[in-house]
C-alpha cells in the first residue's frame, strides 16, 4: 500500500485527486500548501508527492527544494503554467515529472504508477537482462515482449522492429527515410509517410501522453529518437 | 508579297527604271529645248526660221573669228546651205557667193579691228590708247532651198520631226515619269526584303550611314567636276561622257536611297552611323562624369560641401574685387578691396557656422530616425531658428519615446493579463473536468442525466482548448515566444505531420496527395514552430474538408521562399472573406455548427510570422487555399 501525499491550494482539486487515487488502491494525505505539504511528510512517510506549483505563502517550488534537502521521493509537478521555462526550473530543482493544468485523470493516475514503480520497484537503476531498457520501457528481443510500467504491450511486428531499432540506438535522431532502410532493409521511395503512422500508433501504444511523449520522441522536419536517460 | 521577295523581279525593275530615267531625262531635255524655240506656240516656219537664224549668227561670229586669218570662205562654204556677203567699208569691197537666192534666215553682224595709238608722251611715260574700225559688216544667209547635205538641212528636218512629235514627247515625259516613280516604289518598298520573307540588311546596309553618304557625294562632285569638264573638249565625247558617268551616277543613288529605305525599315538609320557611336560614347562619358561630380557631391559630408562652396566664392570674389576694383581705383581702390575681404571672410564664417549646426541637426534626425529615442541634439551655441528647430526635434524623439514605451507596457499588460487570466480560469476548469469525470463514472439511471453530462464533458473539453490556444496566441502575436530557427527538412515534416493526421483525414474520407520538386527541401524555420501550424491546417482540413475529396499539397522553392499550398473543397458555404478568416475567433461557418473557436489560423498565422514567413488564404468559391511561405535557408 502506497501512500501519497497531494498538494493543491484548490480543495476541489485535492479531494478529486483523492477519488482517484484511493480508487486505485492508492492512500492519500492531503496538503494545501508548501508548509504543510513539508510538515506532513515529517510526520509520516510518504511514497510518492504531487505538488502543484501555484500555492500562497510558500509555492511548489519552494516546497520543492526543502523537499530535496532531506528525502528523494518521488515529486510530480502539477502546474497551470504551461510555460518552458517552469517545466525546466521544476525538472532542475528536483521533480520526476510534471501535469499541466487542466489534467487528464487517468493521466495523473498513469504517471503516479509510472513513478511508483520506478521508485519502489526497479530502485531507480535499470534492470539489464539480455534485453532492452530505457525507462520503464523493456523490450526482450527473443520473447518478442515489450511492456511499459511492467505490463506487456502487444505490438505489430513492424512497431516491434522500429521500437527495436531506436532503442538499439537511443539519443540519435533517425530521418524517416534511415528509419525504413534500417528496418525495412529496403529503399524509401514515398513510404516516409508510412514510418510517421507507425510511429504515431507506437507511440500511442508505449506513451503516456502521445502529444507530449517522454520516450519517443518527434523531432518536427528531422526525424524520429527515443530518449536516452529517462 | 511574292514581288518583294523576287530576285529577278527586283533585278529588271533595276533595269527598267533605269530606262525610264534615261527616257524621262531625254524626254524632258527636248521638250524644254522645244519649249525654247516656240515649239508649241507657234507654227513649224517660225520655229525652223527662229531655230536657223540663231544657226546663222553662230555662223556669222564664226566668220568674225576667222575673218583675219584669210580663209578661203568660198570654198569653205562650198558644200553648205549657207551664203555669206562681207562688204568692206573702207574700200568698198565685197566678197560674196550669194547672188540673190531666197533664203529662210538671216544674220548681221559688224566687224571691227582695233589700232592702238600713242596720246601723249612725256619724260616719264607714253599714253597709249585704242581706237576702233568698223572694218566690214557681215551677213549670213541660210539658204531656204536646202540642197547639200549639212547640219543645217539636218536642223530643219529635226525641227519638222520634233514639230511632229512635241506633244508625243510631252506624253512620254509624263508616262516615263509615272512609270519611274511606280518603279521607284517598288524598289524602295521592296529593298530589304529577302527571298524567305523577312527584311534583312545586306553588305551595303551594314556600312555605316555617314560614311556612305560622303563616298556618295564625293562621287558625285567628282561626276559634276568630269562632266563639265568634259565640254571643254569634243560635243560628242562630252555627250558620251555625261551619259555614262549619269547612269553610274543613277545606279549609285538608287541604291543609295534603297539602303536608306532598308534602313529605316530595319530601323537602323540612326544607329547605324560612326558619328552616332562617337556621340554615345562622348555622351556615356560625359554623363558618368557628371555622375561621378553629383556622387562625390551628394557623398561629400555637409561640411565639405561647405568648403566646396566657400573656396567658390572666394574665387569668385578675387575676380570681382580685382575687376571691379579696377573700375573704383580711381577713387578708393585700397578702401574698397578691404571692405570686400570684410565681406567675404565674414560670409565664409557665417556659413562655416550655419554648416556645423545643420551637420548636428542632421546628424540628430538620422540618429533619431533610425530609432535612437535617448539621443538629444545639443542646442548649446544654437540660435534663433536652428535652436527651435533642434529643440522641437527633441521633443518628437520624447514624445515618439513615450509613445513606444506606452505601446510596450500596454502589449506587455495585455499578455500578462491573457496569460494570467487564462491561468485563473485553469483551475477551476480543471476541478470541472475531474469531476464531471467523476459523474461518469457513477452509474446513473436517469437517462436524460448521462445526456446532460455528455454536453458538460464535451464543453468543458472545448474550453480547455481554447484557454490553451488563446494563451499560445496571445504568445504568438505579442512576440513572446522563442524561435529557434536551424535548417529543416520541409519534406520530412510534411510526411510527419501526414502521418499524425493518416487516421483523422481518412475518417473525414479525405485523400491528401503531396506534391514536392525534391524530396529534400531545406528550409530555414522552428521545427516545433511549423508542425504546430501545420497541425492547426490539416485539423482544419479535417474539420472543415468536404468528405470524399481530395487535399492537395504542394511545395514549391521560389527565389525568395519555399511556398507550401493546401488546397481542399470547403463542406460548409464560406461566406467569410480571406481577410476575416485571418482574424481571431472567426470560423469558416458563420453558424457554428462544428467545434473550433477561430483562432487556429490567426496562431498559424503568427507563428509563420515570427519564423520570418507569411501564411495567406484566398478562398475561390469552395476552394480554399492557404500559401504558407517558408524562409530559405
Amino acid at each position: 500500500m502506497y501512500k501519497i501525499l497531494i498538494c493543491d491550494d484548490e480543495k476541489d482539486i485535492v479531494s478529486a485527486l483523492k477519488i482517484y487515487l484511493e480508487a486505485e488502491g492508492y492512500e492519500t494525505v492531503s496538503a494545501y500548501n508548501g508548509f504543510e505539504a513539508i510538515k506532513k511528510l515529517k510526520e509520516t512517510t510518504v511514497n510518492l508527492v504531487l505538488l502543484d506549483i501555484m500555492m500562497p505563502e510558500c509555492d511548489g517550488i519552494t516546497a520543492l527544494a526543502k523537499i530535496r534537502e532531506s528525502s528523494n521521493v518521488p515529486v510530480i509537478l502539477l502546474t497551470a503554467k504551461s510555460e518552458d521555462t517552469d517545466k525546466i526550473l521544476g525538472l532542475n530543482i528536483g521533480a520526476d515529472d510534471y501535469i499541466t493544468k487542466p489534467f487528464n485523470p487517468v493521466e495523473v493516475i498513469a504517471r503516479v504508477r509510472s513513478q511508483l514503480r520506478r521508485y519502489m520497484e526497479l530502485g531507480g537503476s535499470a534492470k539489464s537482462n539480455n534485453g532492452l531498457c530505457i525507462g520503464n520501457i523493456e523490450l526482450d528481443d527473443s520473447a518478442k515482449k515489450v511492456t511499459v510500467d511492467g505490463n506487456i504491450v502487444s505490438l505489430t511486428p513492424t512497431e516491434f522492429e522500429i521500437l527495436k531499432f531506436l532503442m538499439q540506438n537511443a539519443g540519435t535522431v533517425f530521418s524517416p527515410k534511415e528509419i525504413y532502410r534500417n528496418v525495412w532493409n529496403d529503399e524509401a521511395y514515398g513510404a516516409e509517410n508510412t514510418v510517421a503512422v507507425h510511429i504515431r500508433h507506437l507511440r500511442e501504444k508505449i506513451e503516456i501522453n502521445p502529444a507530449e511523449p517522454r520516450y519517443l520522441k518527434v523531432v518536427w522536419a528531422h526525424g524520429y529518437k527515443m530518449e536516452k536517460g529517462v | 508579297m511574292k514581288f518583294k521577295q523576287n530576285l529577278a523581279i527586283k533585278i529588271a525593275a533595276v533595269i527598267f527604271s533605269y530606262v525610264m530615267a534615261f527616257l524621262l531625262f531625254l524626254s524632258v531635255a527636248l521638250v524644254i529645248v522645244m519649249g525654247y524655240f516656240k515649239f508649241y506656240f507657234s507654227t513649224v516656219d517660225i520655229v525652223k526660221e527662229e531655230v536657223l537664224t540663231e544657226m546663222a549668227e553662230k555662223e556669222a561670229r564664226y566668220i568674225e573669228n576667222i575673218l583675219d586669218k584669210e580663209r578661203n570662205l568660198e570654198n569653205y562654204y562650198k558644200d553648205k546651205n549657207v551664203f555669206f556677203e562681207i562688204t568692206y567699208i573702207e574700200s568698198g569691197e565685197v566678197v560674196s557667193n550669194y547672188n540673190g537666192q531666197e533664203y529662210i534666215a538671216t544674220a548681221d553682224r559688224e566687224y571691227y579691228t582695233y589700232e592702238d595709238v600713242i596720246i601723249r608722251k612725256d619724260e616719264n611715260a607714253t599714253y597709249w590708247d585704242t581706237i576702233e574700225h568698223h572694218t566690214a559688216d557681215i551677213k549670213v544667209y541660210i539658204a531656204k532651198d536646202m540642197k547639200k547635205n549639212d547640219l543645217f538641212s539636218v536642223a530643219s528636218s529635226l525641227v519638222d520631226i520634233g514639230f511632229r512629235l512635241r506633244y508625243a514627247l510631252v506624253f512620254i515625259a509624263i508616262g516615263s515619269l509615272a512609270l519611274f516613280i511606280f518603279l521607284l516604289c517598288f524598289l524602295y518598298g521592296a529593298a530589304g526584303h529577302t527571298s524567305n520573307g523577312e527584311i534583312k540588311r545586306n553588305f551595303l546596309d551594314k556600312v555605316p550611314f555617314d560614311i556612305l553618304t560622303a563616298i556618295v557625294v564625293f562621287l558625285g562632285v567628282l561626276s559634276v567636276i568630269f562632266i563639265s569638264e568634259s565640254f571643254y573638249e569634243d560635243f560628242a565625247f562630252a555627250v558620251a561622257i555625261t551619259s555614262l558617268i549619269g547612269s553610274v551616277d543613277y545606279f549609285i543613288a538608287l541604291s543609295y536611297t534603297m539602303t536608306f529605305a532598308t534602313r529605316i525599315k530595319t530601323r537602323t538609320l540612326i544607329k547605324n552611323n560612326v558619328l552616332y557611336h562617337i556621340f554615345k560614347f562622348l555622351g556615356k562619358r560625359l554623363k558618368k562624369f557628371f555622375s561621378w561630380l553629383k556622387y562625390i557631391y551628394n557623398n561629400a559630408s555637409l561640411l565639405k560641401k561647405t568648403w566646396i562652396i566657400a573656396v567658390g566664392i572666394l574665387i569668385f570674389s578675387t575676380f570681382f574685387i580685382l575687376g571691379v576694383g579696377d573700375v573704383v581705383s580711381h577713387w578708393a581702390r585700397n578702401e574698397f578691396v578691404v571692405i570686400m575681404l570684410i565681406i567675404t571672410a565674414a560670409i565664409i564664417a557665417l556659413l562655416f557656422y550655419f554648416a556645423v549646426i545643420l551637420q548636428k541637426i542632421k546628424l540628430g534626425g538620422e540618429r533619431i530616425a533610425k530609432g535612437d529615442l535617448q539621443y538629444k541634439i545639443d542646442t548649446k551655441y544654437m540660435y534663433y531658428d536652428f535652436k527651435e528647430f533642434a529643440e522641437s526635434l527633441n521633443n518628437i524623439n520624447d514624445g515618439l519615446q513615450e509613445a513606444i514605451n506606452e505601446k510596450m507596457k500596454s502589449e506587455h499588460f495585455k499578455t500578462e493579463l491573457i496569460t494570467n487570466v487564462s491561468h485563473d480560469i485553469k483551475t477551476p476548469l480543471t476541478s470541472i473536468i475531474n469531476y464531471v469525470d467523476l459523474i461518469k463514472k457513477e452509474e446513473i439511471e436517469n437517462e436524460k442525466l448521462a445526456e446532460y453530462i455528455d454536453v458538460l464533458d464535451r464543453q468543458s473539453a472545448r474550453l480547455k482548448k481554447l484557454v490553451e490556444d488563446l494563451v499560445e496566441a496571445s504568445k504568438a502575436s505579442s512576440g513572446n515566444l522563442t524561435v529557434n530557427l536551424s535548417p529543416c527538412n520541409i519534406t520530412v515534416l510534411l510526411n510527419q505531420a501526414l502521418g499524425e493526421f493518416s487516421e483523422k483525414l481518412e475518417k473525414a474520407n479525405l485523400t491528401p496527395i503531396l506534391k514536392t520538386d525534391d524530396d529534400g527541401i531545406a528550409v530555414l524555420a522552428d521545427g516545433r514552430h511549423l508542425w504546430r501550424v501545420f497541425d492547426n491546417l490539416l485539423s482544419n482540413v479535417c474539420k472543415y474538408g468536404l468528405e470524399g475529396t481530395r487535399v492537395y499539397i504542394d511545395v514549391k522553392t521560389e527565389k525568395n521562399g519555399v511556398l507550401v499550398t493546401f488546397r481542399n473543397i470547403s463542406k460548409y458555404q464560406l461566406n467569410v472573406s480571406s481577410e476575416e478568416l485571418l482574424e481571431r475567433f472567426v470560423r469558416g461557418d458563420k453558424s457554428r455548427h462544428t467545434e473550433g473557436h477561430g483562432l487556429g489560423l490567426s496562431i498559424a498565422k503568427s507563428l509563420m510570422e515570427i519564423q520570418g514567413g507569411s501564411l495567406d488564404i484566398s478562398v475561390d468559391g469552395d476552394l480554399f487555399k492557404v500559401t504558407v511561405k517558408i524562409k530559405n535557408l
